[in-house]
């Protein structure tokens, strides 16, 4: 460390001199008090001359490291539709719906090689809502939920930060919504039809708890902290 | 150019003159404070590393006080319901008045002065006592607590730290025998060494005790304009902001517009008093008209104000009253004593 010196160039004393005589006792004192002052002002001096430590923001920013989280980001068309976000999301902020193809529906293979086995009929995420956990990221197989440098997303209402990543407007959605759940009726409509030939696999008739009851909706605080 | 006489050279009567010249000193006064603002907020800034304002007005931010200023008129003027509306309203004008009513006799020019008065120095001392009735008025007015103790705490501060400013601003006035202000100037023109240079200013004319006296007085008027380390009439992390807390709108205005227009008097009384006020440093500088500098000494000084201010924390109040009586008060005397034995025996 360069040697400290004082607004006049003066080196600074450590050691405080003191005196049994009280009178130069007083003047050492206030010698002191004054030489520390000029001691103070070297130092301030001393910053006027460095470089600003801060930056003019909208204009010059700061690198911010690579591992940064940010904003999160969907590439739906990665995306397999497998829910995995969804269910670790601490906020319970992405809301997913998909549906099957239906019969000879063939939805082609996706950028990574895999197949695409279901319609990602909305991916809607509300990112006023994250917490820049990374869950998300971290539990997708398919590289399809990440983080990306984007960090000044505001918006002017918060109904602007709930974004939907799907390739499927709603009407598309609704479309291939009902068509999966009227080829599933058909199949149901279907089965009873169909004699049961393995005995040995009785499927006991146990009621499910409905996600439409009125105990689990009422006792279940949504994302919201709300009862729903 | 010095020499300039503005009662002879445009043939007024005195009267108009002093009218003139308050409006000057009125305008100033007010342009300076913005500009002392700017100045302040980009000296503390780059003493912490920082940028300052950067974005109002383009280069620099420069035009960010005036923006300020036009924000802080338009806000709405609030009185509090239980305050002493009359006192309330009144003080912020005594502050300002007492505190501009000194530049009346501080001389900008050897002749450029609102009225050179016999007992100039006096009349500064006189007047800025004044200053503290306004600030207890506002801060007893109020009817607040913070607002109170920063007044109790100002007028404490501001009439001990009287007794070093006029103890010092003595050792001149005993070296000139006056206390004009134009005679106190001219005075430091010549002396025993060559006349015309700065070593005839009072500050470097009896080493070393007007030079101490410089030193206590700058101290001391730090005090009295409440400024840092003496700032706890403001403390703003114990007292919010001291007896001005309840104010807003203009008559903020004129409180803040009184603290930078003080900072500005008590550099330039002490420029005039101790460095030769419109004096130039050499003969071959007398080109350059006395105002020039007169301003540029008294910048430098406020200049130093803000550099102290921003490298001293604020002192506690027994410190303050330690410094004051204990420090200050003892040195002053003793250089007092010892000037005017040696005008004494220089007469003799
Ligand atoms: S980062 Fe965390 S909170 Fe945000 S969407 Fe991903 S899992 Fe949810
Ligand atoms: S975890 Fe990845 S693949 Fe699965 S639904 Fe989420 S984004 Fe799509």
């Amino acid at each position: 460390m360069a040697e400290m010196r004082t607004a006049l160039g003066m080196p600074i004393t450590h050691q405080t001199k003191t005196s049994k005589n009280p009178i130069i006792q007083w003047i050492l004192d206030v010698w002191e008090g004054f030489y520390t002052v000029l001691v103070g002002m070297g130092v301030t001096w001393r910053h006027f001359f460095r470089k600003p430590f801060t930056v003019q923001y909208p204009h010059e920013k700061l690198n911010i490291p690579k591992q940064a989280r940010q904003r999160v980001h969907v590439d739906i068309d990665l995306c397999g539709g497998c829910l995995q976000c969804d269910k670790i999301c601490p906020a319970g902020i992405i809301k997913i719906v998909t549906a099957k193809p239906v019969a000879g529906e063939d939805l082609g293979v996706r950028p990574n090689g895999k197949r695409r086995a279901l319609h990602i009929a909305e991916f809607t995420i509300d990112h006023s809502k994250c917490l820049y956990c990374g869950l998300c990221e971290t539990v997708c197989n398919d590289d399809a939920i990440y983080m990306i440098p984007d960090f000044q997303y505001t918006t002017r209402s918060l109904e602007q930060l709930v974004v939907n990543y799907s390739r499927y407007s709603p009407e598309e959605r609704d479309r291939v919504v009902a068509a999966a759940a009227a080829e599933k009726a058909a199949k149901q409509a279907s089965k009873p039809a169909v004699p049961q030939t393995k005995v040995s696999d009785p499927q006991p008739n146990i009621p499910s708890p409905s996600v439409d009851s009125d105990v689990f909706n009422e006792k279940c605080p949504g994302p919201d902290g709300e009862f729903k | 150019m010095s020499q300039f006489n503005p009662l002879e050279a445009f043939n007024l009567p005195i009267v108009y003159w002093q009218i003139i010249w308050a409006g000057i000193i009125v305008a100033f006064v007010t342009v300076f404070a913005l500009f002392a603002v700017y100045l302040e907020r980009k000296i503390s800034a780059y003493a912490q590393d920082r940028m300052g304002p950067m974005e109002t007005g383009g280069w620099q931010g420069w035009a960010q006080t005036i923006a300020d200023a036009l924000k802080l008129l338009l806000k709405e003027d609030i009185i509090p319901e239980l305050a002493d509306r009359r006192l309330f309203k009144l003080a912020p004008y005594i502050v300002f008045a007492g505190s501009l009513g000194v530049m009346a006799v501080i001389p900008f020019g050897v002749n450029l002065i609102g009225t050179d008065l016999n007992i100039g120095l006096y009349f500064i001392l006189a007047l800025s006592s004044t200053v503290v009735i306004g600030i207890l008025m506002a801060g007893w007015a109020s009817n607040n607590k913070w607002a109170l103790y920063g007044a109790m705490r100002s007028a404490a501060q501001m009439v001990s730290y009287e007794i070093p400013i006029g103890l010092s601003l003595m050792l001149p006035v005993l070296l000139t025998g006056s206390l004009s202000m134009i005679d106190i100037t001219n005075a430091q023109k010549s002396g025993i060494l060559a006349d015309g240079y700065f070593w005839n200013w009072y500050i470097f004319r009896v080493p070393p005790f007007t030079l101490i006296a410089f030193i206590l007085y700058f101290w001391a008027s730090l005090a009295e304009t409440n400024r840092t380390p003496f700032d706890i009439p403001e403390a703003e992390s114990e007292l919010v902001s001291g007896y001005h807390t309840e104010y807003t709108g203009i008559r903020f205005a004129m409180f803040f517009l009184a603290e930078y227009a003080n900072m500005f008097i008590v550099a330039a009384i002490a420029s005039v008093v101790f460095l030769g006020g419109p004096l130039a440093p050499a003969p071959w500088l007398n080109w350059i008209p006395g105002p020039i500098w007169m301003l540029l000494k008294s910048l430098v000084l406020v200049f130093i104000q803000m550099w102290l201010r921003w490298t001293l924390p604020r002192v506690r109040v027994d410190q303050l009253m330690h410094i004051c009586w204990k420090i200050f008060l003892p040195l002053a005397l003793v250089n007092f004593i010892v000037i005017a034995t040696l005008v004494v025996l220089w007469q003799k």
